[in-house]
């Protein structure tokens, strides 16, 4: 995987915000809507893709983490204090935590048996949620968690257009942070290890701490997804947990082409926008998306990006230190 | 006392009942290393089919043996067709399957609808057994013995058979079986089928209790799942232990806590997970 | 001082000794080379000095230090390298990331996050430098993936030096290699400094002996024979471990 250079995906990354910005502008509410929507997927599965893609590490159960953001922020805002930021807050540290002892739980596995393991350990999570009705309300989901009166530098959060501005500059400060992190030492280890961790232990690195370290890291990314998730819909319910939404991400991230920058935000927007165009025109997005799962699997394993990147071929350079 | 004989007596059929699936699902993951998400959607169209074929072809029976080769059948092509171009992609594998789930999810959907279906019990099993103060159908006595006779049939197959010596050392050791010439992809497609076959004919018995619906699909693969898990990836041994364990404890749960129902199951799961990440038996 | 030492080491799998009992000392500096015939557990004991097996008694020595306990990359914190007989980079990286990792590894830099690698002046100057004397630096954009075998083989080696070892652990380097790449990588062994220790497993003993200072020949886990190049070339014994009964055929 070549790194993209780092002038040209800054400039790629705003020059792509600044686009969305103004469509949102002319765009009815509805599309906005959307576009939030694809925005928070967006975050997901870049920071599945820390451990898919730059790892190697296949997390069949990232929705653990980006539920129990949602979760945890709607118990403190139902419970707690109402401040945005608080929720928000408890939400990530939750997450976070979780993922550290989900870490250490899965990561005494590796391949398919971590993919097992990491479902199951979702498993748990989603039985939780839905039996444990006195917190979580079961199978009815918790509601009422508002954004209107929410008021942040000028942006009306309950308003849909102000509150996407936020997802947005939220968006891009984290894909920024994930660009630094995937350029430096900690992410070229990271895809040291998803290539050989038996040759990084050879050299001297201490493969499972780092494992852990992305582990908790995209747990607590998840997390933040899933705050702002939770306030988008105004609603949660175990659903948040399931497979299902694991699956999704990892199909987003392997049609857009894992271990890539963009790979996993056009993979997000590709199938959020597919959704909602196929839905309009039937009932049948599920048989859809599910022939959209194989097809991509067959036809395009490496994703957009890679496709994109293999027809260029080794003649393109790497990207050098200005 | 009864009343503790009927749980009991529930919660063993029940175990049965997911000793079917889970024995076809650990034996897939273990000779394939597939994790197949679409395993419920084979009991799924067991179900379905067999109520069609009940309802055209006459009764209980003709459905029972019917409907399981059909899933049988179905789940070849599956294999063949599409699981085996990602034969290295394990990852891949795994959302195929979840892709078959989807679509086969919508399109029982479509042609079954949404509102829950069950079949007739056959006259000959529609009764019950008197039991000293309770009664107790003598439907789940015949799926507790089918269950039985199935569990027995595949250790048979796979302790004493030829083809049951190759499947233990294609999950034992892939590579040496192939590179002693062993024709393991036919075996393979044939255990895939088997497996559905099976999750097929959970499907058809279970349907006059539980009936189907659209989502059973999803319910049924997590308690399959859970099975697996705690039974360990690979052994019919475990599948058979941890099923009955599942089919008692979900049974006494939702019977003596029915709030915490699910997490009865989930618990236990957790804690091998914790302890021993590849099942109580299961093959690392 | 000797750079390593074993004292008498035993590996076992089940029923079979794989390494019975062996002791070694391998002074600082010195070129020695493990040969032995196939299945006589120099690949066992190769594993155990590099820290992928544990040995079931005695002892490993590092310097003076007993590692023992230790796995393997906490032996390579403490000079000791290696390269794999099959060869273990990282396939999807260019050859410059693949010998920047090996510089990284002893660079304080290589936990942290808020910075990119080019930032750190001073580890991409030593990965310049690397590749400058090893003359990698036209093919260093390269995806190692598309680099022919021979220029894998020697990235082994270069990654294995990157980050100035005390005891080089050299597993079969020339193992299919053509004749042209068998000599260059030779000449490259042959040339490093004295303050490198190398230990080498080799099945080509043309090589092996123009590299060794001393041999030790193993035989069904243990040391058969422990001498100099010309002392194992010419003893009759070490000829008939490895050719048996065929010992005229060679000649004929």
């Amino acid at each position: 995987m070549r790194v993209l250079s780092a002038g040209r995906g800054i400039v790629l990354l705003l020059a792509f915000a600044a686009a969305l910005l103004v469509a949102s502008g002319l765009l009815p509410p509805y599309w906005v809507g959307l576009l939030t929507e694809a925005l928070i997927w967006a975050l997901f599965a870049m920071s599945l893709d820390i451990l898919l893609g730059h790892t190697g590490l296949p997390s069949l159960g990232h929705a653990a983490f980006y539920g129990m953001g949602a979760y945890a922020a709607a118990v403190w805002f139902l419970h707690g204090s109402r401040d945005f930021w608080t929720c928000a807050v408890v939400g990530v540290a939750s997450a976070a935590v979780l993922a550290l002892v989900y870490g250490l739980l899965a990561l005494r596995t590796i391949g398919v048996y971590f993919l097992m393991i990491t479902l199951a350990l979702a498993q748990v999570l989603w039985g939780i949620a839905y039996s444990w009705r006195s917190v979580t309300n079961g199978d009815d989901g918790l509601r009422g968690i508002k954004r209107a009166g929410i008021e942040f530098l000028s942006l009306k959060l309950g308003e849909t257009q102000d509150y996407f501005v936020f997802v947005l500059a939220i968006f891009v400060l984290a894909a920024a942070a994930l660009f630094v992190i995937q350029r430096s030492p900690f992410g070229y280890v990271l895809r040291g290890i998803r290539d050989s961790a038996e040759r990084m232990e050879a050299l001297g690195y201490n493969t499972w701490l780092y494992k852990l370290c992305a582990f908790t890291l995209s747990g607590a990314l998840s997390g933040l997804a899933g705050v702002l998730f939770v306030f988008n819909n105004n609603y949660v319910s175990p659903e948040v947990l399931s497979v299902t939404v694991s699956a999704e991400a990892m199909l987003m991230i392997i049609l857009g082409g894992a271990g890539t920058f963009f790979g996993p935000l056009i993979g997000a927007f590709a199938i959020v926008l597919l959704s909602y165009g196929v839905s309009s025109f039937t009932e049948h997005w599920s048989f859809v998306l599910g022939t959209i799962y194989v097809a991509v699997i067959v036809f395009a394993p490496d994703g957009l990006a890679g496709m994109v990147a293999r027809r260029r071929g080794k003649a393109v350079a790497q990207g050098r230190p200005k | 006392m009864t009343f503790w004989l009927i749980q009991v007596l529930n919660g063993v059929s029940f175990g049965m009942l997911l000793f079917l699936l889970a024995a076809g699902l650990s034996l897939i993951f273990g000779l394939m290393r597939i994790i197949n998400l679409a395993h419920g959607s084979f009991y799924l169209l067991g179900a379905y089919i067999a109520i069609t074929v009940a309802a055209h072809f006459g009764g209980f029976w003709a459905a029972m043996v019917i409907a399981p080769l059909v899933v049988a059948a179905f789940s070849v092509p599956l294999k063949l067709l599409l699981l085996d171009r990602v034969q290295h992609n394990e990852l891949g594998q795994v959302l195929m399957t979840f892709g078959f789930l989807l679509m086969i999810s919508d399109a029982s959907l479509w042609i079954w609808g949404g509102a829950p279906l069950s079949l007739d019990k056959p006259a000959l099993l529609a009764g019950s057994l008197a039991l000293p103060g309770a009664v107790f159908p003598i439907y789940r006595v015949a799926v507790m013995v089918i269950g039985a006779i199935a569990a027995l049939l595949l250790w048979y197959f796979v302790e004493r058979t030829r083809l049951g010596a190759i499947v233990r050392a294609g999950v034992d050791d892939h590579e040496m079986v192939q590179g002693i010439g062993i024709n393991l992809p036919r075996v393979m497609w044939l255990v895939f089928a088997l497996g559905a076959m099976l999750a097929g004919l959970a499907g058809v018995l279970a349907s006059p209790i539980l009936g189907v619906y659209p989502g059973a699909d999803f319910a049924v693969l997590m308690l399959a799942f859970a099975v697996v898990v705690i039974g360990g990836l690979g052994s019919l041994k475990g599948a058979f232990l941890a099923s009955l364990f599942v089919g008692l404890v979900d049974n006494f749960g939702k019977a003596l806590f029915p709030e915490f129902a699910m997490f009865t199951i989930f618990v236990p799961m957790a804690a091998v997970l914790a302890v021993r990440p590849t099942g109580l038996f299961g093959k690392a | 001082m000797s750079a390593l030492s074993l004292e008498a080491v035993s590996v076992h799998f089940g029923g079979v000794r794989a390494v019975d009992a062996v002791s070694l000392d391998v002074p600082a500096g010195e070129r020695r080379a493990l040969l032995g015939p196939n299945g006589a557990g120099k690949t066992t004991l190769f594993n155990l000095i590099a820290g992928q097996v544990r040995p079931q008694s005695g002892r490993v020595c590092l310097f003076g230090e007993d590692v023992t306990r230790l796995p393997s990359r906490e032996r390579a914190r403490r000079g000791l390298s290696r390269t794999f007989q099959i060869t273990k980079l990282f396939p999807d990286l260019s050859l410059r990331d693949n010998v920047m990792l090996a510089v990284q590894a002893g660079h304080r830099a290589r936990f942290s996050l808020h910075r990119t690698v080019f930032t750190y002046r001073d580890l991409q100057q030593s990965v310049e430098e690397t590749l400058f004397v090893w003359k990698l630096d036209d093919k260093a954009g390269e995806t190692v993936r598309h680099l022919s075998y021979g220029d894998q083989r020697q990235l082994e080696i270069v990654m294995a030096l990157a980050n100035k070892p005390r005891l080089l652990l050299l597993d079969e380097p020339t193992a299919g290699l053509s004749s042209a790449e068998t000599l260059m990588v030779t000449s490259l062994i042959a040339g490093l400094p004295r303050d490198i220790t190398v230990l080498i497993v080799e099945h080509d003993m043309d090589v092996a002996f123009g590299i060794a200072d001393r041999v030790s020949v193993m035989n069904r886990g243990g040391i058969a024979m422990e001498a100099t190049p010309a002392e194992v070339r010419a003893d009759a014994g070490i000829r008939e471990m490895y050719f048996g009964r065929m010992e005229g055929a060679r000649h004929a």
